[in-house]
This record gives structure tokens, C-alpha cells and sequence, in this order.
């Protein structure tokens, strides 16, 4: 389940805290295999996937949803940063999949000369957690403009698989 | 969602009225009930008069919580077909709702579409005014539809908490009519429940109004501008634009013998969220921003008391 997968990467944070310059690179988003409407690049990532007419996979739409009702109010609309924080577009083009995940759970904070810049950990919010690949795939549809601003027009069907695991994960304890 | 009136000396309820019963669409009743007795049917009642957020304009007995009116006061209003006012129906009191337009029937994910009022309300928390001498109410009120997207959410406390994408755009587009005005300045009979006159704005009207004994009612539009027309007729008087756009209340006040109208400007609130925020994307401000998007041209952002005197 997705949940406890996240709380195993927690443990990676710890580590990678203040240490971005050397954190590794993500790697081609190029999907190149998908497992029930979800798409993975060559390192076995979640990755995006937009047709040719512009039709997006379900994932990368729930992304944009997800990002918008919980991210943006600091991170800015479209993934483009903000006075407050940094555009996530361009953040998941320097760091991993990992990284990624281990910064949303586990939050980061930032004290310079009494200006503290708090990325809250979101380990126990559902709406974040449970959509965590979502949003992820979403940023870097974004961080190569495959994906523009606004809504996705046209998206693919939700996948059985999709509402399988949203349903277990959002109703766990 | 809910009218509750209480005993002031002690806080038990006397009655309670709600407007929009299992709210599907965002239409939280914040808006203000204003106080006024009016003759209805003959007869002269102590009403208490509401236009809520849901586009229903609501005259109740405030002695014991009667539905005395309950009508739409912009048009374009069609997520319910009418408040029933049939005492012996089941349904009295509740507003009809329109399946179409049921972001609960049509379920998760599904983008319910064209659903008007949108979230912000066919008006929000900017105050109406009565005017005794006319009998009528001056209501600044929102022409805004939108597209509604419910999705599964789950509440951690003090996280935000946003279970749906909103779309929103001028009501012309569900109308068909060819119209792009977002706002209308209008005059209200709550005894009848009917449009008396109305003032078509580019932008919703988002600024509380007043009106004086000389015949005028004021108001402020998003552009900046503080307009003065006549109360009989809506017909413009004057109009001066102010450095921003008027979210805030026109009052009027009288010192040292001479009567002063003042004005807040400094756009903001939902829908200068876009200008405010430097927001440019159509779903983003809660689908504000698309339908305030121009409003960047007209005007600034900006904190100014603007104060004008009357004449001797
Ligand atoms: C309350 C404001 C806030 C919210 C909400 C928020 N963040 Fe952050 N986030 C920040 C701040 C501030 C930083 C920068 C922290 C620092 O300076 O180290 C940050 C940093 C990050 C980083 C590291 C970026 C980089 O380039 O180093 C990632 C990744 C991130 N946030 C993801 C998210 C995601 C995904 C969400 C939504 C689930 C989210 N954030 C919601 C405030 C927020």
C-alpha cells in the first residue's frame, strides 16, 4: 500500500536534508511502460503520459487536482513557485523520485538569519499522501511543459486500479 | 446553510430557516439579513430579508421565522427551479433542485457543468441597504456561473482542505445570450420578490452599498469606480474612479454640518484574488482568476480612503 511504501521512504529524508546539490538526477520521464493506466519511465518511476491529440493519463489529471487543493497556496498556481517557495516544475528536474517523496512526508525546514522557510511534513494528511505518485508525475508533465497551465482538457478514463487503491488507501486507519 | 434567530437575553432559539439544505455547490449562507418592516399582502410585517449566496432572495417573518418570499434575484439562476412555497407540499420551504446541476448526483469526478450561481454566490458578503422612502432593497450581486468537479478528500487538521476544482465565467455563456458582464447593480422588491431595475456591471459588484434621503444609492465596482444613481430609475449620476478596485463599504457620514460619502478601495477578496495574488489561470483562485482575468487592465492594487463632500 501506498501509505507504509511512504513511510519507508521517510528514512531517506533524514538523510538528504541540506544535501540537494548532490542529490540524483531524476532521470528521462519518458514513459516507457504502463501498468493499469499508470506509466513508468526506464529507472521504473512514476512518470506521465500525454497522447498526441493532448489526452493525459488519469494520474497526471489527479495530479493537477491534488496539486492545486494542496500545494499551491505556497508553491504557486502551475507548479511555478512563489515569494514562498520554490517552483516545484523546476525542483523535480534536480532531484529524484526519492528525494521528492522523502521531502513531502517528512517536511524541511530552512532557518536563515531568523527568516524560517517551513516545508510542512505531510506524512499524515491523506490528501497529500495517497496521491503522492499523482502529484509527482503531474510536476515533471510540467517540468517539461508536456503538460501546460490549467486544467488538463482531456484526460484518460479513471483506471479500476486507480479507485482500488484510492479507496483503500483514503479509508485506512 | 442556516437563518437562526435567537432570543438576544438568552440565546435560545426561536426559530431556524435553511436555505440550501445538504449543500452541494459551496452556497454557505454568510451573507447578512437586514431588518425592515414592509407591507405584504396587506398586511405589515416585521420581515427579515436575506440574499443568499445560493441566488434566492428570502423575506421571512423575523416574529416567527414564516416564509413570506423566496425568489431568484439574477435570472441565470438554475440550480433549483424554485423555493416551494406550497404549505401542504413535503418539500415546503426547500429549494427544488435541478438534477442536472446536482454535483452529489453526478458524482465524484464528473465535472458538473454550467451550474449557476457559482461558488462565490449571486452575491457574497458585501452588504445590500434598504431605503424606506422607496420601499426597495440595493443589492450588489455577482452574474457568475461555473463548472463544479467534486473529488475524495479527507480532513487532517490544519491542512487545507479542498475537495473540488472549480471552473468560473461569466453567466452569459450558460445563458447563451451573448452577455460578458460578470456583475449587476440591482434594485430589489422583497415584497414581491421581483427585479425592479438592473444596472448591468463588467465586473461583479463586490463593494457594499448605501442610500441617502437625497435619492441616491452608491456603490463601488472592481475597476475602482464609486458610482452614484438615481434610486427610482438606476440611472447613473456620477461616477469617480478611485486608485483600486472597491471591495469595501460606501458609507456616509455627517460632520460639522456637512455630509461626507467615503470609500475604501484596494481590490481583493475572491474575486480580485487573480490581481491580488498575481494569479493568471483560469481554475486557479478557486476558478476566480479565469473570470476576473481582465481586471488587470482596469485597474491596481492599492489601499486609499477616498472622502468626497456634498455641496452646501
Ligand atoms: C505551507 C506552505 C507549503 C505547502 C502547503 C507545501 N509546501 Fe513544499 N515547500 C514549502 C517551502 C517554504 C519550501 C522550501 C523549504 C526550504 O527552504 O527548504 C518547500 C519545499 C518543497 C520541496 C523541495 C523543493 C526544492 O526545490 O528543494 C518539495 C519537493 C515540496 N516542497 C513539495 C511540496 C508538495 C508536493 C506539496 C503539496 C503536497 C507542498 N510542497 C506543499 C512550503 C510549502
Amino acid at each position: 500500500m501506498r501509505l507504509s511504501l511512504a513511510g519507508a521512504l521517510a528514512l531517506g529524508v533524514i538523510m538528504s536534508v541540506g544535501t540537494a546539490a548532490n542529490a540524483e538526477a531524476p532521470g528521462d520521464p519518458k514513459a516507457v511502460k504502463s501498468v493499469d493506466g499508470k506509466y513508468f519511465d526506464a529507472k521504473g518511476d512514476p512518470t506521465y503520459n500525454v497522447k498526441p491529440d493532448g489526452t493525459v493519463d488519469f494520474y497526471t489529471f489527479s495530479g493537477y487536482r491534488r496539486y492545486h487543493s494542496e500545494c499551491h497556496v505556497c508553491h504557486g498556481p502551475n507548479a511555478e513557485g512563489s515569494t514562498y517557495a520554490p517552483a516545484l516544475k523546476d525542483s523535480v528536474k534536480r532531484f529524484d523520485y526519492a528525494e521528492f517523496s522523502g521531502i513531502v512526508i517528512g517536511g524541511r525546514e530552512n532557518k536563515q538569519a531568523g527568516n524560517d522557510s517551513v516545508m510542512p511534513a505531510f506524512a499524515d494528511n491523506k490528501n497529500a499522501m495517497c496521491y503522492l505518485d499523482d502529484i509527482y508525475v503531474y510536476l515533471r508533465a510540467r517540468s517539461t511543459e508536456a503538460v501546460g497551465r490549467g486544467r488538463p482538457e482531456k484526460k484518460e478514463d479513471k483506471p479500476a486500479a486507480f479507485s482500488d487503491a484510492e479507496t483503500k488507501c483514503m479509508s485506512a486507519k | 446553510m442556516t437563518i437562526w434567530a435567537r432570543n438576544l437575553d438568552t440565546g435560545a432559539v426561536k426559530w431556524v430557516y435553511q436555505l440550501t439544505p445538504h449543500d452541494e455547490w459551496d452556497y454557505d449562507a454568510i451573507n447578512e439579513v437586514i431588518l425592515a418592516d414592509q407591507e405584504i399582502g396587506g398586511v405589515k410585517r416585521k420581515t427579515a430579508v436575506h440574499f443568499d449566496r445560493n441566488g434566492f432572495a428570502y423575506t421571512l417573518d423575523r416574529t416567527n421565522g414564516e416564509l413570506l418570499v423566496a425568489e431568484k434575484y439574477d435570472p441565470a439562476v438554475n440550480w433549483a427551479t424554485k423555493v416551494d412555497m406550497d404549505k401542504s407540499s413535503k418539500t415546503y420551504g426547500r429549494p427544488l433542485v435541478v438534477d442536472k446541476y446536482s454535483t452529489e448526483k453526478n458524482g465524484e469526478d464528473t465535472n458538473t457543468q454550467g451550474v449557476c450561481p457559482a461558488a462565490l454566490g449571486s452575491k457574497d458578503e458585501q452588504p445590500a441597504s434598504f431605503n424606506p422612502e422607496t420601499g426597495l432593497f440595493y443589492v450588489p450581486t455577482n452574474h457568475v456561473c461555473m463548472d463544479y468537479e467534486p473529488f475524495r478528500v479527507s480532513y487532517t487538521a490544519g491542512q487545507p482542505y479542498v475537495g473540488a476544482t472549480l471552473e468560473m465565467f461569466p453567466a452569459g455563456r450558460v445563458l447563451g445570450d451573448k452577455t460578458d458582464n460578470t456583475g449587476n447593480f440591482i434594485a430589489w422588491d422583497a415584497r414581491t420578490g421581483k427585479i425592479v431595475w438592473s444596472d448591468k456591471e463588467q465586473f461583479s459588484v463586490w463593494s457594499g452599498t448605501v442610500t441617502t434621503a437625497g435619492g441616491l444609492a452608491f456603490y463601488g465596482t472592481l475597476e475602482g469606480y464609486l458610482k452614484a444613481v438615481d434610486l427610482k430609475t438606476g440611472k447613473e449620476l456620477y461616477k469617480f474612479k478611485t486608485p483600486s478596485g472597491i471591495i469595501g463599504n460606501v458609507i456616509t457620514y455627517e460632520h460639522a454640518g456637512k455630509q461626507y460619502v467615503a470609500v475604501l478601495s484596494g481590490v481583493g477578496g475572491w474575486a480580485g484574488i487573480g490581481l491580488a495574488a498575481g494569479l493568471t489561470k483560469g481554475n486557479e483562485g478557486l476558478g476566480a482568476v479565469g473570470n476576473y482575468a481582465s481586471l488587470s487592465n482596469y485597474t491596481a492594487l492599492g489601499g486609499v480612503l477616498t472622502v468626497f463632500a456634498l455641496p452646501n
